[in-house]
C-alpha cells in the first residue's frame, strides 16, 4: 500500500481538486494519495468527491491555519 | 466534521445579527416615517380660529366654497406682461395679500380643488411674506369626502387691510438674484421638471431632480419616494437649493414637497422657465449627474 | 452621515461574514453541477435567492420597501453574462467569492480583483465604452417599466413568486445535508444568512436613497474610478465593499483561516485574465452573480434571469473545456485496449 503525494497548496479553485481527481483516478486501487492542500472549499469539495466516487477517506488532519492533509485511498 | 467556534466567533455572529436586525429596523422606519416637515406645512383638519383661503378662481369659489373661506386666486398672483406666468412684482404681491386683512401672527389654511397646484403658490407667496400658512391636504375633494358641506355665500369682506408686509427674499428669488447666487456658488440649481424635458435643455449647471411627478393629487408624497428622488441628488438639510420648474405653481410643488422632507433653506425661483432663457440664464443640454458631487450622501435624520 | 456609514457597513461585514463562513461561490456552485455533479454550493445559492425573493416581496406588497429593477438591455445581458460567466471559471471566483477570498489572504484573488476593476474602467469610461453604449442601448421594457417576470406575464408577482418558491423549496428538501470537515456553514446555513442579509441590504440601503440590495458590480466601480479617476463619491454600495473585506478578514482570522497565500506564475496570470473578462462582463450586463442572480432575481427582474442563465452558459461551456474534457479524455486513454476476438 504505497503513499503518494500531491502538494496542491496556492492553486486556485477548482485546481485542488482537479488535480487532486487527476491524479487518484490514474493511481491503480489500493494505493494512498496524499493531498495537501490549503484552501477549505477544496477541503469539502474533494472529501465529498472522493466519497460519492466510491473512494476511502482515511483521514484528515489540520496541519496549519488553512491547511489540510486529506489521506485517501483510491477505490 | 469539527467545528472551530471559539467564544470569540460566537460573539461576532451575535453582534453582526443584533447589528443586522437594528440596520433592519432603522431602514424599515426611515422609509415609512411622516415627512419630517409636514405637519409644519400640511395640515388634515382646519385648526379652531384659523383664517381660510380658497385659492381657486371666482367660478370655482361661487360654485362652492369653504365656509367663510377669503379667495387669493393663485392666477391673480402672476403677471400676465412680457413675462407671462411670472410671479407678479412684490410690491402688488404685497398689495394683495393685505387687501386680505390676515392678522399677524394668526393662522392660516389654503386649500384648492385637491391637486395642490394652486394652493401650492398661494402658500408659498403667504409664507414669504411671514404668515403661518399651512394646506389644506386634499382640498375640496377631501373636504367633500368627509361629509362636510360647501357653502356658497358671498365673500366675507375684510374688515381690515394688514399693515405693511416684509417680503422675504430669500425665499422666492428674483432672476437678477438667483444670477448672483448661482454666480457665487451658494445655491445648488434643482430643475424639477421630467427628465426629458429637462434634457432638451436646462439652466447650465442645474441638477434633475424629477419632483413634478410625485407631488401631483395634493398628499404629500411618501419619505421614500421623495427620498428615491432627492437622495441621488445629494440633497441634504445644508444644501441651499435653487428649485426652477415649468412654471410658478410647479416651482412651488416642488418647494413644498421639499420644505415638507426637511430640507431648510430653499430658494424658489418662480419665473417660468421659457422666461428664464429670455431673461439670459446659460442653457445647457448635458446631464448634471449628481454623483460628480464629492459630498457624501445624507438623509434628513430628525 | 452616520447613518450611512453605519448601515452599508454593519450589512457588508455581516456579508463578509456569511460569505467567508460559508465558502459562498457562485462560480462554485455552477460550475461543480458539470464538474462532479455536486449541487451543494448550488443549492446555498438557490435558498439565499428564494428567502430574499420572499422577503423582498413581501416587504414590496405591504408598501413598506420601494423597489428598483435594473433594465433589460437584451444583448447587454446577453454577452456580458457570457463573458463574466467565462472569466469567472478562470479566475477561480466570482466577484463575491473573489472579494471574500482577498479578505483570507489569497493574492491570487487579490490580483483578479484588481483585474476586474481595469475591466469595469476599460468597458465603462475605456476603448470598451462604444460597446457598451451601443449594446445598452436596447431595451425592452413593459410600457416604460423594467421588465420583471411578473409584468411580462401581466400578474401579480406573488403569482409568479409561490410557484418558484414551493417547487424550489420541494427540491431544496428533498436534497440532504452534507459533511462539512473544514468547519464552514452547511448550505442551509449560509443560504438562508445571505438571503436575510440581502433582505437587510435593500431596506437599508433604500433608506439612503439607492434602492437596490447587495451588489458588487455598481459599489466597486465606485471605488475603482474613485482611486484611479478621483472623486470618490461614497454611497452606501462603497460602505458596503469596505465591510464586505473587513468581515470577510475578521471571519477567517477569528478562524484561523487566514494566511498569505501565492499561486504560481500561470495561474497568476490565468486569475488576472480571468478578472478582466469578469470586469468587462459585469459592466456590460450591468451586474454580477450578486447583483444580478441574488438581488435582480428577488425582483423578479427578466434582466437578470438572462444575466444568470448567460453566466452559466458561459461558465459552463469554459469548465467543461478546462475542466472535463481533459478528464475524459484521460479516462478514455486509460482503459484497457481489447484486442477483438
Amino acid at each position: 500500500m504505497s503513499l503518494e503525494t500531491l502538494d496542491v497548496r496556492g492553486e486556485i479553485c477548482p485546481y485542488p481538486l482537479f488535480e487532486a481527481r487527476k491524479k487518484l483516478e490514474a493511481l491503480p486501487s489500493g494505493t494512498q494519495l496524499q493531498v495537501l492542500i490549503d484552501y477549505p472549499l477544496a477541503l469539502d469539495n474533494i472529501t465529498r468527491w472522493a466519497e460519492s466516487a466510491g473512494h476511502t477517506v482515511l483521514e484528515v488532519e489540520e496541519v496549519g491555519a488553512a491547511e489540510w492533509r486529506i489521506v485517501i485511498e483510491r477505490a | 466534521m469539527r467545528s472551530r467556534r471559539g467564544v470569540l466567533a460566537i460573539g461576532l455572529e451575535a453582534a453582526l445579527a443584533a447589528l443586522l436586525l437594528g440596520a433592519a429596523a432603522a431602514g424599515v422606519w426611515q422609509l415609512n416615517r411622516p415627512l419630517p416637515g409636514a405637519t409644519a406645512l400640511i395640515v388634515r383638519e382646519i385648526p379652531e380660529g384659523a383664517v381660510v383661503i380658497d385659492a381657486r378662481g371666482p367660478l370655482a369659489y361661487r360654485q362652492g366654497h369653504l365656509p367663510d373661506a377669503r379667495r387669493l386666486w393663485a392666477r391673480d398672483l402672476l403677471s400676465f406682461g412680457e413675462s407671462a406666468g411670472a410671479l407678479a412684482q412684490p410690491s402688488e404681491l404685497e398689495r394683495k395679500v393685505r387687501s386680505l386683512g390676515l392678522e399677524p401672527g394668526g393662522q392660516v389654511v389654503v386649500y384648492d380643488d385637491g391637486d395642490g397646484e394652486e394652493a401650492a403658490l398661494v402658500l408659498l407667496v403667504l409664507r414669504s411674506f411671514g404668515f403661518d400658512a399651512r394646506l389644506l391636504q386634499g382640498g375640496v375633494t377631501a373636504w367633500l369626502e368627509a361629509g362636510s358641506e360647501l357653502s356658497d355665500g358671498p365673500e366675507p369682506q375684510a374688515g381690515r387691510e394688514s399693515g405693511p408686509l416684509e417680503f422675504d427674499r430669500r425665499l422666492i428669488v428674483e432672476p437678477d438674484e438667483a444670477h448672483v447666487h448661482i454666480a457665487e456658488n451658494e445655491v445648488a440649481p434643482l430643475d424639477v421638471r421630467d427628465r426629458a424635458v429637462y434634457l432638451a435643455g436646462h439652466l447650465e449647471g442645474a441638477v434633475n431632480v424629477p419632483l413634478a411627478g410625485l407631488i401631483q393629487g395634493g398628499e404629500p408624497p411618501r419619505w421614500s419616494a421623495l427620498n428615491r428622488v432627492l437622495g441621488p441628488a445629494r440633497i441634504t438639510e445644508d444644501t441651499h437649493p435653487l428649485v426652477y420648474g415649468e412654471n410658478a405653481a410647479q416651482a412651488a410643488m416642488a418647494w413644498l414637497a421639499m420644505a415638507a422632507y426637511g430640507v431648510e433653506h430653499i430658494h424658489v425661483l418662480p419665473d417660468p422657465y421659457p422666461v428664464l432663457v429670455a431673461e439670459g440664464f446659460e442653457v445647457s443640454k448635458a446631464d448634471v449627474p449628481a454623483a460628480s458631487s464629492t459630498r457624501t450622501s445624507s438623509v434628513c435624520w430628525r | 452621515m452616520v447613518v450611512l456609514i453605519l448601515s452599508g457597513l454593519v450589512v457588508g461585514l455581516a456579508f463578509g461574514y456569511a460569505l467567508q463562513r460559508g465558502r459562498f461561490c457562485s462560480n462554485t456552485g455552477f460550475r461543480d453541477i458539470l464538474l462532479t455533479a455536486d449541487s451543494t454550493m448550488f443549492r446555498a445559492w438557490a435558498l439565499a435567492v428564494l428567502v430574499q425573493l420572499v422577503g423582498v416581496t413581501t416587504l414590496n406588497s405591504l408598501g413598506l420597501l420601494p423597489v428598483t429593477v435594473p433594465p433589460f438591455w437584451w444583448a447587454a445581458n446577453l454577452l456580458g453574462g457570457l463573458v463574466f460567466g467565462v472569466g469567472m471559471v478562470l479566475a477561480g471566483g466570482c466577484s463575491s467569492g473573489t472579494c471574500y477570498r482577498v479578505g483570507e489572504g489569497l493574492a491570487g484573488s487579490l490580483l483578479a480583483l484588481i483585474a476586474f476593476g481595469a475591466g469595469l474602467l476599460i468597458m465603462s469610461r475605456g476603448a470598451l465604452a462604444p460597446l457598451e453604449r451601443a449594446l445598452q442601448g436596447s431595451v425592452l421594457s413593459a410600457e416604460g417599466e423594467s421588465l420583471t417576470l411578473a409584468n411580462l406575464l401581466g400578474v401579480n408577482p406573488w403569482w409568479v413568486v409561490v410557484p418558484v418558491v414551493l417547487a424550489g423549496s420541494w427540491w431544496l428538501v428533498r436534497s440532504g445535508g452534507s459533511k462539512y470537515r473544514s468547519g464552514g456553514w452547511s448550505w442551509q446555513r449560509s443560504g438562508a444568512a445571505l438571503g436575510v442579509i440581502g433582505i437587510v441590504a435593500w431596506l437599508s440601503s433604500a433608506a439612503t436613497g439607492r434602492v437596490y440590495g447587495l451588489s458588487m458590480t455598481g459599489p466597486l466601480r465606485v471605488w475603482f474610478e474613485g482611486i484611479f479617476q478621483g472623486g470618490l463619491a461614497l454611497d452606501w454600495g462603497a460602505f458596503l465593499i469596505v465591510g464586505l473585506f473587513l468581515g470577510a478578514f475578521l471571519s477567517s482570522l477569528s478562524h484561523r483561516e487566514m494566511r498569505w497565500r501565492v499561486p504560481k506564475g500561470e495561474r497568476l496570470m490565468q486569475s488576472i485574465g480571468g478578472g478582466l473578462l469578469m470586469g468587462f462582463g459585469a459592466q456590460l450586463a450591468g451586474g454580477c452573480t450578486i447583483g444580478h442572480s441574488l438581488t435582480g432575481l428577488s425582483v423578479l427582474s427578466v434582466a437578470s434571469v438572462v444575466t444568470t442563465a448567460s453566466i452559466i452558459g458561459g461558465a459552463w461551456a469554459t469548465s467543461w473545456w478546462m475542466f472535463v474534457r481533459p478528464v475524459r479524455q484521460m479516462q478514455l486513454q486509460s482503459e484497457p485496449f481489447v484486442a477483438g476476438d
